[in-house]
């Protein structure tokens, strides 16, 4: 029986874009539609290549008088005729087309496995659906907690969970209308558990580093460190709300998570440092450290006042770069 | 508590006002040496040396600002508030400033001179007037009828009458208390005695009959300085008034603030009070309404801000204690609770975006007379005055996770070094009750 193999053309991202089955030989490559492999690409010629059996029964790739030769990908030589194997992969004019055997071994299949981190079968399994509640619930508890200065208060902490809960629900429900349109699917709740999860790790973030300023009274490093932290809880929110959307290789959606970051932070910088108002209400609200009784060390009231020195100087320099 | 307070300190309303309507003015007048006190007579013979001032947006040819004015002497001067003119101090391209005779004649005046602490302002028309009035020179004795002369609201010339109430208890500069209905319009109008002498320049109300006049004194010295000879007006009044500023925070905080130090005692601390004679104090206690917290106030204000435009007002100062105490409270709630005092913007300090940058603070922890602090300075610049800064010095006790004291100075028109010195004074004024 004649040997059958697969012409695969590939796309810039190394995936199988169309595939052509070969099996009649000789078989021809190129932009004519007479030819078995049809190539639309500017810098192919009509009759580029074809394959063929030598004398020897073994199966050639050969030129059929193409002004750019035949390219083996992998060596980037330039070749008349090549011998086919499986898995060798030539490139016509800029495509890139993979020729693969019918007897070509494949891998085994990958497991689904159901757990905890599978976002994706969310919806399905009561136990995760649970544990989304849990996370929700103890999301919006701490949430209080954090907003409280007095005991705690019923009517106070229902205004804030019912207002976070809101919020959740509506942001949640913005990505999953932008999962539908990237990928037909509409993944409510999945992004409200990355949604809970990062409430969750934020409060987190903010409850500890208070409890450390308030144990330590520490002076300004915290301060990199509370911005360091909320930086990753920020990247980490964008990265899981992509891993949603779409299965895009995981390098490129950390990237785009670390751009979408760095932008929105210099933004947020733009608005609030160049708006004197409200850099007014900021500076006030973040930069004066909150009071603890731990033990740090002091300055003297001149030691105090000779850095603000430094203060009026960097005002007068605002008023000069204006 | 900080609210009513900050409504008691604001509630003064100056009387320029911007309005769109036209109105007429008829004025018969007759000069007359002595009045006879009755209102009618007076308002013939003085009413006319009073004018309408305006301050007219160039673009739309429309009047944006109107008070009132009123002539000092025959050659065209006229005194009127500093308020009134403010408009065109800080934009002389944009603005004109103009008075509307009785035939309804507008005539371009010139600004000559400013006392922007006083809010007066002495102006000039190129003409001589028919009438003009004199300053008093008299004591005027409390119980007084006084009469005072505007344009409320772009009406006609009007005349109130009201009683002469002495001067205002916690000023440093002197203000006239008048018992009289003064309204927006008649700012920079004359208040005159029966001899038809002027006691007072209308400045500003806070409703129910109190308002308040610009004592003759400052008037007359103005005026004296801008006839004297050789007196030229400043090329850029803004810079004079930066000048004028710079007095004023050098004899109002520098000279005077916590020289004497009283301290008064509250919870497990001895706290200043009341820095100089001019100061109001005010004072309550409450607990939170869960029970869980106990709050003591104690703050001690100024009456003499100062109007520098429609978008900043200076010259207030204030300082504000607060002792709290946890009745049920773990540390970690009574900490934050703490922070959120020790860290809320003070309210007050009334300027826009294009007057002042934004604030800048700097924190640390400080041990000062054996008490340890956690203190905070954060200041502002004056954008088109330079050397001149809005401060605001914040401390809170530390050592005790149930009891605290947060506590903060404000001055507002003041130099760095100014700033620095008056809060070494404040904080020296604060000790250990225990």
């Amino acid at each position: 029986m004649e040997q059958i193999i697969f012409a695969e053309v590939l796309g810039r991202n190394g995936r199988v874009k169309e595939r052509f089955r070969l099996d009649r030989f000789p078989a021809t490559i190129g932009t004519a539609y007479t030819n078995d492999v049809i190539l639309g690409d500017a810098y192919v010629a009509a009759c580029e290549a074809r394959v063929e059996r030598n004398e020897q029964g073994e199966l050639m790739l050969v030129d059929s008088g193409s002004i750019n030769g035949i390219v083996n990908r992998d060596s980037r030589r330039r070749l008349r005729e090549a011998s086919l194997c499986s898995g060798d992969v030539f490139r016509f004019g800029h495509a890139d087309v993979r020729f693969m055997f019918s007897d070509h071994p494949v891998a085994e299949p990958l497991v689904i496995k159901a757990g905890v981190l599978d976002l994706f079968s969310l919806g399905r399994n009561p136990w995760l659906l649970t544990l989304l509640a849990v996370v929700i619930f103890t999301a919006l508890m701490l949430s209080g907690y954090q907003a409280q200065t007095s005991g705690f208060q019923l009517r106070e902490w229902l205004m804030e969970a019912t207002s976070l809960l809101l919020g959740l629900l509506l942001i949640a429900g913005l990505w999953a209308a932008g999962t539908r349109l990237v990928s037909h699917e509409f993944r409510f709740l999945q992004h409200l558990a990355v949604l809970s999860v990062i409430l969750l790790l934020s409060d987190l973030v903010e409850i500890t580093i208070e409890h450390v300023e308030f144990i330590f009274s520490p002076d300004d490093s915290l301060q990199y460190a509370t911005i360091f932290l909320y930086g990753v809880v920020a990247v980490m929110w964008i990265f899981m709300h992509l891993c949603v959307l779409s299965r895009r290789a995981l390098a490129k959606k950390f990237m785009i998570s670390l751009f979408l970051v760095g932008s929105l932070s210099i933004m947020t910088q733009l608005i609030y440092f160049n708006d004197t108002d409200s850099s007014g209400e900021l500076v006030f609200a973040s930069e004066i450290r909150p009071v603890g009784p731990g033990v740090i060390s002091f300055v003297t009231f001149d030691e105090f006042f000779e850095e603000a020195q430094r203060l009026k100087t960097r005002l007068d320099s605002d008023v000069e770069d204006e | 508590m900080k609210m009513i307070l900050m409504d008691k300190l604001l509630l003064p309303v100056l009387l320029a006002v911007s309005v769109f309507a036209v109105a007429s003015l008829s004025v018969v007048s007759v000069w007359a040496e002595e009045g006879d006190g009755d209102a009618a007579a007076i308002f013939e013979r003085y009413a006319a040396a009073s004018v309408k001032i305006r301050v007219v947006d160039e673009a739309s040819g429309a009047k944006s600002v109107i008070g009132t004015g009123f002539f000092v002497n025959g050659d065209g001067y006229l005194v009127t508030n500093y308020h009134v003119i403010s408009a065109w101090v800080h934009d002389p391209e944009k603005y004109r400033v103009e008075f509307v005779d009785r035939d309804k004649n507008s005539h371009r005046l010139q600004v000559m001179n400013i006392d922007v602490v006083n809010d007066l302002a002495v102006a000039r028309v190129e003409q001589s007037a028919d009438q003009y009035l004199r300053f008093s020179d008299r004591e005027s004795l409390q119980g007084t009828r006084i009469f005072s002369f505007g344009f409320p609201h772009d009406y006609a010339i009007t005349i109130v009458e009201g009683t002469y109430n002495g001067l205002l208890e916690h000023a440093f500069y002197k203000k006239i208390h008048f018992t009289g209905s003064l309204n927006p319009g008649m700012s920079g109008g004359p208040a005159v005695n029966a001899a038809g002498e002027v006691v007072g320049v209308n400045v500003a109300t806070s409703g129910n009959q109190v308002s308040f006049l610009v004592p003759v004194e400052y008037a007359h010295r103005l005026y004296d300085a801008t006839v004297a000879e050789g007196y030229q007006p400043p090329e850029s009044f803004v810079q004079l008034v930066a000048q004028q500023l710079m007095t004023h925070q050098q004899a109002y905080v520098a000279d005077k603030l916590f020289v004497t130090q009283q301290t008064v005692e509250m919870g497990d601390y001895r706290v200043p009070t009341a820095p100089a004679h001019f100061f109001n104090c005010w004072g309550s206690s409450s607990d939170a309404s869960d029970g869980t917290s106990r709050h003591t106030d104690h703050q001690c204000s100024t009456e003499d801000y100062l109007f520098i435009s429609n978008s900043h007002v200076v010259g207030s100062a204030y300082i504000h204690h607060i002792f709290l105490e946890s009745l049920d409270l773990n540390d970690y709630q009574f900490s934050h609770l703490y922070s959120s005092k020790f860290s809320h913007t003070p309210g007050g300090l009334k300027a826009d975006a294009d007057e002042v940058t934004g604030f800048r603070c700097q924190s640390d922890a400080l041990l000062h007379n054996n008490l340890r602090y956690k203190t905070a300075l954060c200041l502002r610049r004056y954008r088109k005055m330079e050397g001149l800064y809005d401060a605001v010095f914040k401390l809170a006790m530390l050592g005790d996770s149930q009891r605290g004291m947060a506590s903060e100075l404000v001055l507002s028109g003041v130099t760095f070094e100014t700033a620095v010195e008056t809060s070494r004074r404040y904080l020296e004024a604060f000790s250990w009750n225990r």
